[in-house]
């Protein structure tokens, strides 16, 4: 107890004011802005056009993708800002779950549509997702790896949980910036390049999660 | 009691704890409410004493206990209203008003949440397996990662569930170091308890030395399977070398000087059986 108390001792002792964490909708919007205006960027460089992208729209199938990526990513986005302070809920972690859900069962369901419409066309495989995929890495890692460091008090609490919900949230944003600008994938080229590359970058940012924040000195 | 003259005109006594503040009118005293319980919020309130009919100024800068402000004696507590009374002694201020206060740089309040959340991290630290050395590394773990992102804490929330999130992540944590450490590492104490067993090489041969990590190992291993009171006393005297008397004062358990000569008699007895070879 002696060692403890001189600790308790030293601590006060150079105690100084801090500035408390603003509230995590205020977080959240300001974090989803830049992530918008990267997105944004994007799509302007890459993207075929205003009218060429209304009439990519305009199909059924594109619009789903784009709002179950959307969903999943912004829900994971949230979930992640909330299990990163300590006394939230960790049931948060599951917010994004019913999105991830919708996502992958609607590609699935698509592939069956397709599979009925196209026959084993719809089965083809093709390399064109291969640039979805990069763009998605090239673009959701280095934003993940940004929400990171902001939520880098995490790393002493749950950084596994943080860090892979980042990656969800992230990735999911990119790939349904990406699904505004890809060629007209099947639902199985979508599943396996967008909801895979997804998965893969989740995966690798939990395996990874305690390096990560003690790079970040965490 | 009467209010002291650098608070205005004598008025009727109030209870101690209140939060008291002169106000630039040195004819008006300003008294808070909720001092005590919290940081009292917003204005404190504009109402009459009985005796006097006074009516008090509605704003109060500071939130302060009137010890804080000027030391005075006990008020009388017959003269005050029933509804002061019944707000006499509200209780100390909390833990989210020391974290407030403690965020804004108040070391006096970070140094009294500290010492009154220990017994609570004890509690939680207690929980799971380890030696009391464990048990201390653990603590104050804590108390370093709470000092670290005490900015986390988020003013006007809960600050047990704060707290208990940081606890039982770091404890698991900090045992599950020990757990690896111990399992691939020789570490001094077991050095120590090697010296203490005065191990021969007849009994052991000369692989004993050759073979320090699989030997520290087992025991280790063989000082965990000690009943408690005997391993208590084992660490105490013969691996933290403490006097009798100070083993006494720092057995958890409560044994005597006496009590704690034999377990550790019974406890090398028993490792010697157990770190027998096989014949």
């Amino acid at each position: 107890m002696g060692k403890t108390s001189e600790l308790i001792d030293d601590l006060a002792a150079g105690l100084q004011p801090v500035k408390p964490l603003r509230p995590v909708w205020q977080r959240v919007t300001g974090w989803l802005t830049l992530v918008a205006a990267v997105a944004a960027g994007m799509i302007a460089l890459r993207g075929p056009g205003i009218a060429a992208m209304g009439r990519h729209l305009s199909g059924h199938g594109v619009v789903i993708e784009l709002l179950a990526a959307a969903s999943t990513g912004l829900l994971a986005t949230i979930a992640a800002f909330h299990v990163s302070v300590p006394g939230r809920s960790r049931w948060w972690a599951w917010l994004p779950v019913p999105a991830l859900l919708f996502w992958v069962g609607s590609q699935g369901f698509g592939c069956l549509q397709q599979l009925s419409s196209m026959g084993p066309d719809a089965l083809a495989w093709s390399d064109d997702g291969f640039e979805c995929a990069r763009a998605i890495a090239l673009v959701g890692i280095p934003l993940g790896v940004a929400q990171i460091w902001f939520l880098r008090h995490a790393g002493q609490i749950r950084p596994t949980l943080t860090a892979l919900l980042s990656a969800v949230g992230c990735a999911g944003l990119t790939a349904a910036a990406v699904s505004l600008i890809h060629r007209g994938e099947t639902a199985l080229m979508v599943l396996c390049w967008h909801v895979g590359m997804v998965a893969l970058l989740a995966l690798v940012a939990s395996m990874s999660a305690r390096r990560v924040f003690a790079w970040m000195g965490r | 009691m009467l209010l002291p003259d650098t608070c205005g005109p004598a008025r009727t006594s109030v209870p101690d704890t209140w939060c008291r503040q002169r106000v630039a009118n040195p004819g008006r005293v300003c008294h808070g409410r909720g001092a005590g319980t919290s940081l009292h919020r917003g204005a404190c309130r504009d109402r009459p004493l009985p005796a006097t009919g006074v009516q008090w100024p509605l704003s109060c800068p500071n939130n302060r206990r009137m010890s804080d402000v000027m030391p005075m004696e006990q008020p009388s507590p017959h003269v005050v209203s029933p509804a002061v009374t019944a707000r006499a002694d509200p209780p100390d201020p909390g833990w989210d008003a020391l974290m407030v206060r403690s965020q804004q740089g108040d070391a006096s309040a970070y140094h009294r949440l500290l010492h009154e959340v220990m017994p609570y991290l004890r509690t939680i630290v207690a929980r799971h397996p380890g030696t009391r050395e464990d048990h201390e590394d653990a603590l104050q773990d804590i108390l370093l990662t709470m000092h670290r992102i005490r900015h986390t804490y988020e003013p006007g929330r809960p600050f047990r569930p704060w707290l208990a999130t940081i606890a039982q992540r770091r404890v698991i944590d900090v045992l599950r170091r020990r757990g690896y450490r111990g399992g691939h590492e020789t570490t001094l104490a077991d050095e120590e308890l090697m010296e203490t067993l005065a191990v021969s090489e007849d009994a052991y041969g000369p692989d004993a030395v050759a073979a320090g990590h699989d030997y520290s190992r087992q025991m280790h291993d063989a000082v965990q399977k000690l009943p408690p009171r005997q391993r208590e006393a084992f660490e105490l005297l013969r691996l933290r070398e403490l006097t009798p008397d100070e083993a006494a004062a720092a057995s958890v358990s409560g044994q005597s000087k006496g009590a704690l000569k034999v377990a550790c008699h019974r406890a090398l007895k028993s490792l010697r059986a157990m770190l027998k070879p096989e014949v």
